[in-house]
């Protein structure tokens, strides 16, 4: 007999209020308040789907501090690849042609990656993965011919279709649709792959007990590494995302790829609704309460230890916490499986 | 006939250090046959390099008449043959039927993308899984405890759902780990039974390490003696024992 996890209907209330809310506000508002409500929500939808593709990382067990490289490298590809001066091709490509592209060439990046780094674990593992992210880093800033060196690739231009405007304050509602688009294929396909028993079981299998798993059979590597390569192109996406909406790319400091982290663990990990409320949920919150920048690290780094101390679940945990609070009943947990 | 299993010449040097020199014996297909010897004879480190997770300096290891040597633990899994570990190697938050579940991967039988798309015939395999992961229960014990978490299971419990999952894995060979260590005398004999009938019941190969002399006396047709990374005897257990190089290993040389 199987029993469905607690969490899902919560779960399913949730994924309609996050959908709805998205959807209907934007129209709903007008005025600073829609400008500033889209502004903040169109990064926290891309931080969605980094903190989602982050998530398949650690399904496998893994922490890696180099996914932040990955949005970037999608990022330049889309940037050198339609911009039509400055860069190391100009191609002036579409930039809807840029996307499959980019997001297949952070694939070709992550795959050795994924191979050599995946060879060791735990903290070794870490390790490397925050020496990719520095590599990353020098190379942006160093090959100055293809990315622009440290002032980046401006005047990239803004996805275009039909007569819909992409660009500027009046096409950043046009373009908040556009991300809340592909944030929801992208969740869906990640949702589909991990409700496959097969692929849940195993990754559990693997992320728990990677030696036992191995020794029944189980191709440890390779399915991490596919989690990894995965999860790099789905961050690739995200570059390309942001090199249209901000019509540049630039160097960043490498603090901000660790922010899906913090939505992963803050929001909870063991469920695929946790990243996505956790990057709604925290992306925001430095504007909101008038962080200043620079601060953002101390301010990510709080929410991260309180997090971790009084809800190690993340906020996904809550209410299975409160279910388990307010139960007459004996709340005997179901097991894992769906 | 050619063994099942085939140890040729395996030698393993750590540095300075040679841990395991030309050690050879084969395991006949339908036997058990247990490795014994004085702590730090090279037992483990045989085993792990037979099961893939150390690499032989020099020598090979067969497996129907196949080279393994050197292949990653599931490879040589999937070729059929499978070890348990010395302290207890389950998946602590899932039930005793999941941790069996998971054994059974290998043989698979559901393609991913009928999974994917939820197909009837998804569902049939996984129930045919069901019925065939409550066998290995069965056989170990374990049954009546199926749908409780193996982490809170007794230590004996849980070496015995270790073997369950790598029964579930399919093995030509099974690779026991020091099975009863630790364990109760009335435990112990219980798993000679058991493992009897593995070989019984499913025609499984058993290469056993342990260091209770009586459970490898009883349990044993033939046995390996090292020390000091050398093999010193091997034959049925009454030669074995009363083989003077064992006794002096044993029992230390004035």
């Amino acid at each position: 007999m199987k029993e469905l996890p607690l969490k899902l209907t919560g779960t399913k209330i949730t994924v309609i209020v996050i959908i709805a809310v998205l959807f209907f506000v934007p129209i709903m508002l007008s005025g600073p308040l829609q400008l500033r409500f889209v502004d903040i929500l169109q990064m926290g939808m891309i931080w969605v789907i980094m903190a989602s593709s982050y998530r398949l990382i650690t399904m496998t067990g893994q922490l890696s501090l180099a996914h932040g490289a990955w949005m970037a490298i999608g990022g330049y590809v889309t940037a050198v690849l339609s911009t039509t001066s400055g860069g190391l091709v100009n191609y002036g490509w579409n930039w809807w042609a840029t996307i499959p592209i980019a997001i297949i060439v952070t694939g070709i990046c992550a795959l050795p990656i994924g191979l050599i780094c995946l060879r060791v674990k735990g903290l070794y593992f870490i390790f490397m993965t925050f020496g990719i992210a520095l590599l990353a880093q020098a190379i942006i800033t160093s090959w100055t011919s293809a990315t622009g060196g440290t002032d980046g690739i401006a005047s990239v231009p803004s996805p275009t279709l039909g007569s819909i405007n992409f660009s500027g304050s009046e096409g950043s509602t046009a373009y908040f649709y556009l991300t809340f688009a592909f944030m929801l294929i992208a969740l869906l396909v990640i949702w589909r792959v991990e409700s496959t028993r097969l692929i849940q079981l195993t990754d559990q299998a693997i992320r728990q007990n990677d030696n036992l798993a191995s020794s029944v059979g189980i191709r440890v590597a390779k399915y991490k590494v596919l989690n990894f390569t995965v999860s790099a192109m789905l961050a690739g996406l995200c570059g390309s995302l942001i090199a249209g909406y901000n019509n540049a790319v630039a160097p960043s400091s490498y603090l901000e790829g660790l922010l899906p982290i913090v939505y992963v663990i803050g929001g909870g990990r063991e469920v695929l609704i946790g990243p996505v409320v956790g990057a709604l949920a925290f992306s925001g919150l430095p504007e909101l309460f008038g962080i200043p920048t620079g601060y953002e690290p101390i301010f990510f780094a709080s929410i991260l230890i309180i997090i971790i101390t009084i809800l190690p679940g993340g906020l996904a945990s809550i209410p299975s916490i409160l279910r388990r609070r307010f139960s007459k009943k004996e709340v005997i947990m179901p097991s894992q499986w769906v | 006939m050619a063994p099942l299993l085939e140890v040729k010449e395996i030698t393993k040097r750590f540095g300075e250090l040679t841990v395991l020199s030309g050690i050879n014996f084969g395991v006949h297909k339908g036997e058990i046959v247990g490795i014994i010897g004085p702590n730090g004879a090279g037992k483990t480190t045989l085993f792990n390099i037979i099961s893939g997770y150390l690499k032989p300096t020099s020598g090979t290891v067969e497996l129907n008449g196949e080279s393994i040597t050197g292949k990653p633990t599931e490879d040589i899994a999937k070729c059929g043959l499978v070890r348990t570990f010395q302290k207890p190697n389950v998946w602590p938050a899932k039930t005793m039927l999941e941790n069996v579940r998971i054994g059974l991967h290998t043989r698979a039988r559901v393609k991913f993308i009928d999974a994917f798309l939820g197909l009837p015939k998804a569902k049939r395999a996984r129930e045919a899984e069901e019925v065939e992961a409550m066998e290995r229960l069965r056989l170990m014990g374990l049954n009546e405890m199926a749908m409780q978490k193996a982490a809170n299971q007794s230590y004996g419990r849980r070496k015995a759902l270790g073997i369950a999952i790598a029964l579930a894995a399919n093995p030509q060979v099974l690779l026991l780990d020091e099975p009863v260590t630790g364990m109760l005398d009335t435990e112990t004999r219980r798993m000679m039974d058991r493992i009897r009938k593995i070989r019984d019941e499913l025609g499984i190969t058993v290469l056993v390490v342990e260091r209770h002399m009586k459970f490898v006396m009883g349990l044993c047709e033939r046995i390996v003696a090292l020390d000091y990374g050398q093999k010193i005897a091997e034959g049925t257990p009454d030669y074995v024992t009363s083989h003077q190089e064992v006794i002096d290993a044993y029992m230390g040389v004035d």
